[in-house]
């Protein structure tokens, strides 16, 4: 993902807390995008906008906390740094434990948030990687006829060509056949590789 | 409260300081699991583990070790075992939350409340099943 692409989003009531927040994002060179509410960063939200989501805990409207909760609902890739003057350990750890990238305390060192920040970005372009691979597997998978997925749901349970052929009612020759085009349209070389694309896009 | 899970596999517990040892054991008791105790990582890593834990208790400070160094090497391992990590007094926020980015289940503050305790402990044997 392009650098250049990536957005900060900084949520936070406290006007002076955005200023410099986006002041320091902006002087090495990222982009930033400031709201005063979660409510107004969530109506503009876009799961496709490459970043990540910078958050008090602690605004009128939607919290920090009930903000996440509204990200995971949405599968939004885009990681969640939470901020917050107020914090406890409950509050930490039940943060993330839900996923939040990271939980910091302010006042916070400019260097620390930056670091942050910066991993938080990297973050994001895996996230999006994976999910982009996930989708092409998806895709991939609804190229299979119906028996060519039949025959590599049961070669995922450990059946030999031989059981298959004999539980479909087939010749082990076609077995082979839809077997090789299945892993063929899959772009996978062996069984190992097989079950590892199936499981991903489990998960 | 009731327990939801028959049998469950041991839970091993990493805990240098005695007397959180004996109130964990104590508490864990009242769960259907057998409980392995080790002083020390090291002990617990040299230890001849026949059944695989269902989840590991351990501390913040460990005599020759940290919970949280101890989280981050079990997972470089690939070792998935759920490992609930237990503060001390002192501890931060910051403590809390290095230990869930190390990939610990859950990091649980003392004083240790029972109730709380074992609701937390029930969550995480509930995932891992």
């Amino acid at each position: 993902m392009n650098k250049d692409q990536q957005i900060v989003f900084i949520i936070d009531d406290d006007e002076d807390v955005r200023d410099s927040l986006v002041e320091l994002v902006t002087s090495i060179g990222l982009n930033a995008r400031a709201y005063e509410s979660a409510n107004k960063f969530l109506s503009e939200f876009d799961k496709n906008a490459p970043g990540c989501i910078l958050a008090d805990v602690r605004m009128p409207g939607l919290s920090g906390i009930e903000l996440q909760y509204k990200l995971i609902e949405l599968h939004a890739p885009q990681p969640l740094i939470i901020i917050t003057g107020h914090g406890d350990i409950t509050m930490a750890v039940q943060a993330m434990k839900d996923g939040a990238f990271e939980f910091l305390q302010k006042p916070f060192r400019d260097q620390d948030i930056l670091d942050c920040i910066i991993k938080a970005l990297e973050q994001d372009t895996t996230n999006r990687i994976k999910i982009t691979k996930q989708d092409e597997t998806q895709e991939r998978i609804k190229s299979l006829t119906s028996r060519e997925r039949e025959v590599i749901d049961k070669v995922i349970e450990g059946k030999s060509n031989k059981i298959i052929a004999r539980e479909l009612g087939i010749s082990n020759r076609t077995v082979e056949i839809h077997r090789s085009h299945a892993m063929e349209k899959l772009d996978v070389r062996s069984v190992t590789e097989l079950v590892k694309i199936m499981l991903s896009i489990q998960s | 409260m009731t327990w939801k899970l028959k049998k469950v596999a041991p839970i091993h517990l990493i805990i240098g300081d005695e007397n959180t040892c004996d109130q964990i054991t104590k508490l864990l008791a009242k769960i259907p699991a057998e409980v392995k105790s080790y002083e020390t990582a090291n002990a617990f890593l040299h230890a001849r583990i026949s059944e695989a834990p269902a989840c590991l208790i351990t501390e913040v400070k460990l005599g020759d070790s940290d919970g949280i160094t101890f989280v981050k090497q079990m997972r470089e391992h690939g070792l998935s075992t759920p490992v609930i990590i237990l503060a001390d007094g002192d501890n931060s926020v910051n403590t809390a939350v290095k230990a869930i980015q190390a990939g610990a289940s859950d990091f649980i503050e003392k004083p240790i409340i029972e109730r709380d305790f074992l609701e937390r402990v029930q969550k995480v044997l509930e995932k891992s099943d």
